[in-house]
């Protein structure tokens, strides 16, 4: 009896502790909510980035706004996405949020992001943000996010590379021709093992070739989806790209076995590819893994199928939204808007890494004095965005699986068209 | 109160925190997954019923089936040929030979790795134009290999890497049921002229038949649930090759935000190795025997 007195005696002792525990953060919680406190979520920050927004710019907007506090948290890309929807529907999403490339529609079809369509329209200088930014932060006619900084794609090469195959690293190839006979040239073979690449076609762990065959297919004048929302690739312009995707394997200027490692030296930056479609990403990775070749890396103009088509790329977006569910979206607005201004993004974007979502900002030192970034920024003119859609998620891997079968002699090109438009007619129906 | 109950008493709520932890760690979220796999559920909204709509999807599904596939042929594999490498390494280092705690040491080191970065190095070691495979091949004058880039080598590749971290593991195992045998089994055995492989088949591997059937189940189990190499290594390819029905479920659920569609795939996953561990139990019933 007297163990059994004990027994009770420490239970009760703990379920009496973690109640305490429990209750303790419950008043804390309801404490804190009282405050005007704002949570932001910053994704992928490096350490400077962090540094920059915790001393300089959050300290500033709290002093121009002494009634709305800020919080930040930071997570990497990798988790981000899981960390914001798990918030969203535990109703605990930060007020504030950057989100990624493709993330608007899927999260705003499913009620997450506060339409900032009242607020946007009061913006100044909202022309001063890239048009085609301003349309990846869009779904159904309402705008959901403001631009926080893109990557624009485009045809990246290694001038060295290209004077060692007897080609001018001035004149890089603008349409499809010109690229398949250069890679030709490019590419090279030594005891029958392909040891450069002409061109890498993005294959990656992850939708790489994807997001390569999307820019081919829009350079083909494609479009994703017919005017009555069905999928639109077994047509005209699928059947270009297609086709040429899985020739350039055939003429034997790329390989599967180049893969783009994450985290590590991509192939262009060791020499083992030649040509890629990239972006800013590319001269950081030669920055980081082999510094001595980043005055090598050229960036060329998107390309067209032919010289009387259109170059057509593709840009990705990062945004910052605002969580449906906040309690304070004027507050949050004010946060947004403030960190999105041209003052501020001309503080961060640079470190940030990627490239500025302002005409003005580009406009500005360091970017006016970069040529390479410069360069890119032109091609803005020929970018587009891959369309909203809330299954944008599960698209791009339906397209990925199709194309890997189409390397690898599972599938014809013209049945593997057939394919994804039956797969993501099935998901588009759901 | 009698003095038996009130020990009885005190026994359950002693064990009654653990089991409130177990119920809602475990128990509740597999009694989730089977609600979650009848409804249409994307996280962010309310779940809809479904009723066995997911079942029959799932089951139709060329990609989770082919995904299935994988799962059994990586299992199946990984536990057979590991755990023959394993009971092996076991074999070696329970007699008594020099450095023998150095080589134990040495066989369960990768273990302690963890297996993003073991997938991370094996990434290096299988890279077609810089890794040292390659480069010991060459070296041979056998032509490089596509490790982890061609669909009939991608698979092989990750079950190599996962035996390799894994085995030491189990080869700890397979000591302590050596260890367990009596000594005096082997010398009446000896006395009857049974020795080496006579007395391995006769003695050991019968006698070590319980400790086989725990490696085989456990291991079983976690191979199954293969995931990090595949997203590490591969992100399930090439052509769907290293796709897993774990790497499915984390697709569904985390990327495309079908958590009632991969719940129903994570039922099948349940049902698969429940299934696995009866016929493992079956099997291994016939064999075992007691001392």
């Amino acid at each position: 009896m007297k163990r059994f007195v004990m027994a009770a005696s420490v239970m009760v002792f703990v379920v009496a502790g973690l109640s305490f525990a429990g209750g303790t953060k419950e008043q804390g919680s309801a404490a804190a909510s009282q405050k005007s406190t704002i949570q932001f979520l910053n994704i992928g920050p490096t350490t400077k980035v962090k540094n920059l927004f915790e001393q300089t710019i959050i300290p500033d907007f709290q002093k121009q706004n002494p009634t709305i506090g800020v919080e930040m948290t930071t997570t990497d890309w990798g988790s981000a996405f899981q960390k914001v929807t798990t918030g969203i529907a535990a109703g605990t999403a930060p007020d504030v949020m950057v989100i990624g490339g493709i993330w608007v529609a899927p999260l705003a079809s499913k009620g997450g992001l506060l339409p900032l369509g009242q607020f946007v329209n009061e913006m100044p200088n909202k022309s001063d943000i890239y048009s085609a930014a301003w349309k990846d932060c869009e779904y159904q006619g309402h705008i959901y996010a403001v631009p926080w900084n893109l990557d624009v794609r485009t045809l990246v090469y290694r001038k060295d590379l290209f004077k060692e195959a007897g080609l001018d690293p001035g004149n890089p190839p603008t349409t499809w021709a010109e690229y398949l006979a250069d890679a030709k040239k490019l590419t090279k073979i030594s005891d029958g093992q392909m040891v450069r690449a002409g061109t890498l076609v993005g294959l990656d762990t992850s939708i790489g070739v994807q997001q390569y065959f999307a820019q081919l297919f829009f350079q083909a004048g494609g479009s994703y989806y017919t005017a009555d929302g069905k999928a639109n690739f077994d047509s005209q312009a699928g059947r270009d790209a297609i086709k040429f995707f899985k020739k350039l394997f055939v003429d034997k200027v790329t390989s599967p076995s180049f893969v783009t490692p994450n985290n590590s030296a991509d192939p262009l930056t060791l020499g083992t590819a030649a040509m890629e479609f990239s972006g800013v990403s590319a001269l950081q990775n030669a920055r980081v893994y082999n510094p001595k070749v980043e005055k090598d890396i050229g960036f060329g103009r998107p390309l067209a199928m032919n010289a009387s088509t259109k170059p057509t790329t593709v840009v990705w977006v990062n945004k910052v939204a605002i969580f449906k569910g906040t309690h304070n979206p004027d507050q949050a607005w004010k946060f947004a808007s403030y960190i999105t201004s041209a003052q501020r993004e001309s503080k961060w974007a640079e470190l940030v890494g990627n490239l500025p979502t302002r005409k003005s900002v580009a406009g500005m030192p360091p970017w006016s004095s970069q040529p390479n970034t410069q360069a890119l920024l032109a091609n803005m003119e020929y970018a587009t965005v891959q369309p909203a859609n809330p299954h944008m998620f599960e698209i791009p891997h339906i397209i990925k699986n199709i194309l890997m079968d189409v390397v690898y002699d599972k599938v014809s090109p013209d049945e593997a068209l057939k394919q994804m438009d039956q797969k993501i007619n099935a998901v588009l129906a759901q | 109160m009698s003095f038996r109950s009130s020990q009885r008493a005190a026994g359950y709520l002693f064990v009654l925190p653990a089991l409130v932890l177990l119920f809602f760690a475990s128990g509740l979220p597999i009694i989730g997954i089977f609600f979650y796999s009848l409804t249409r559920y994307s996280l962010i909204q309310p779940p809809v019923w479904h009723g066995i709509k997911n079942l029959v999807s799932v089951a139709l599904d060329p990609t989770f089936l082919g995904s299935l596939v994988n799962t059994f042929y990586f299992a199946a594999v990984t536990v057979i040929v590991g755990s023959t490498v394993a009971l092996l390494i076991a074999l070696l280092l329970n007699q008594k030979i020099a450095g023998r705690s150095a080589f134990r040491t040495a066989v369960y080191l990768p273990q302690a790795m963890s297996y993003v970065a073991a997938a991370l190095i094996w990434m290096w070691i299988y890279d077609p134009l810089y890794g040292l495979l390659n480069a010991l091949l060459r070296h041979i004058g056998i032509h490089p290999v596509n490790w982890l880039t061609d669909p009939s080598t991608a698979m092989p590749s990750i079950i190599i890497l996962s035996i390799w971290r894994t085995s030491g593991y189990y080869m700890v195992i397979f000591l302590a049921g050596l260890q367990g045998i009596p000594r005096q089994m082997y010398e009446a055995a000896e006395i009857d002229g049974a020795r080496g492989v006579r007395s391995f088949f006769s003695i050991t591997l019968p006698l070590l038949m319980p400790t086989v059937f725990l490696v085989i189940v456990i291991w079983s189990i976690g191979a199954m649930q293969m995931f990090t190499q595949a997203y590490v290594m591969t992100g399930g390819g090439p052509a769907g090759a290293t796709s897993t029905v774990v790497y499915q479920v984390y697709l569904n659920a985390f990327q495309y935000l079908k958590l009632g569609y991969a719940s129903a795939e994570s039922v099948v996953l349940f049902a698969a190795v429940l299934i696995l561990t009866i016929l493992n139990n079956r099997i291994f019933s016939r064999f075992s025997y007691t001392y």
